[in-house]
């Protein structure tokens, strides 16, 4: 296994959707490989971010605006 | 409660709507980056819910169903506003040709409070807009709302593989984004 084929797998990897042998593998050249280390922690951060970039909930007054544009609606 | 919805009880559909607009609101935020496009989404999407619910057959999980509608409305919204860019699967082998493995992310060890910053954010969502709709789609449902591979297949009608790798191909692109930032910020 090298550093392109961790790569590869990477997001099976972290989803645990790879079977044992290969998460063995893996985890063998992760453990020797820095780069990898850090290629892996780079694209964990990466997933962090972007959760970050839509964590927000609709604001209750937009949400109280909805319902009434909604009500308004089924009205007619 | 959509039995309740189903017999015209507001109360039901009230509380319908309470449980998923945030969900529909982020979705439609991730699509169309427009919080005014995403409200009128909403509005859109809890209408056609309440309109077509007996169509609903329940073959599929109420939240599958919803998605579909929230990602169909969205798409519209889309091919509506005038001057929007569809971004082709073109331009994803283009940004993906230019993306380094060998690069040491040294960034990646710094802490969260270094990297967590609004110029970084911002690097994310300016690279999210530039991927194409199916890809936005895959890693919304997957990295922002949880949804499985075998769930995001069926709600976008795309095989388990397809899913994983439009998720892979997106996740490796927003990493060469930041990738590319971080080297300038910490030099």
């Amino acid at each position: 296994m090298n550093c392109r084929d961790v790569v590869r797998h990477l997001h099976e990897y972290l989803d645990g959707e790879l079977p044992g042998a290969k998460v063995e593998q893996i985890d063998a050249h992760l453990h020797q490989c820095e780069h990898c280390q850090r290629f892996l922690a780079s694209y964990r951060k990466t997933i962090q971010l972007f959760r970050r970039t839509l964590d927000h909930d609709l604001s209750p007054e937009a949400s109280r605006h909805l319902w009434q544009i909604l009500e308004r609606k089924l009205e007619h | 409660m959509l039995r309740g919805v189903l017999r015209g009880d507001r109360k039901a559909f009230e509380t319908l709507v309470g449980r998923y607009q945030s969900k529909v609101y982020r979705l439609a935020m991730g699509l169309t980056h427009n919080a005014q496009d995403a409200e009128e989404i909403l509005q859109e999407v809890f209408l056609k819910v309440y309109q077509n619910l007996a169509e609903f057959e329940g073959k599929s999980a109420f939240s599958s169903w919803l998605y579909r509608i929230a990602l169909n409305t969205s798409y519209m919204k889309l091919r509506e506003r005038r001057g929007t860019k569809i971004v082709s699967l073109d331009d994803v082998a283009n940004q993906l040709e230019g993306i380094s493995l060998d690069q040491e992310a040294e960034w990646s060890s710094r802490p969260d409070e270094q990297l967590h910053t609004a110029e970084a954010l911002a690097i994310i969502e300016k690279a999210v807009e530039k991927l194409p709709e199916e890809f936005k789609s895959v890693l919304i449902l997957r990295d922002i709302e949880g949804f499985t591979n075998e769930e995001v297949g069926e709600i976008l009608d795309l095989s388990v593989p397809a899913v994983k790798s439009r998720l892979h191909r997106a996740r490796l692109i927003l990493r060469q984004r930041l990738d590319d930032f971080y080297r300038q910020v910490f030099g």
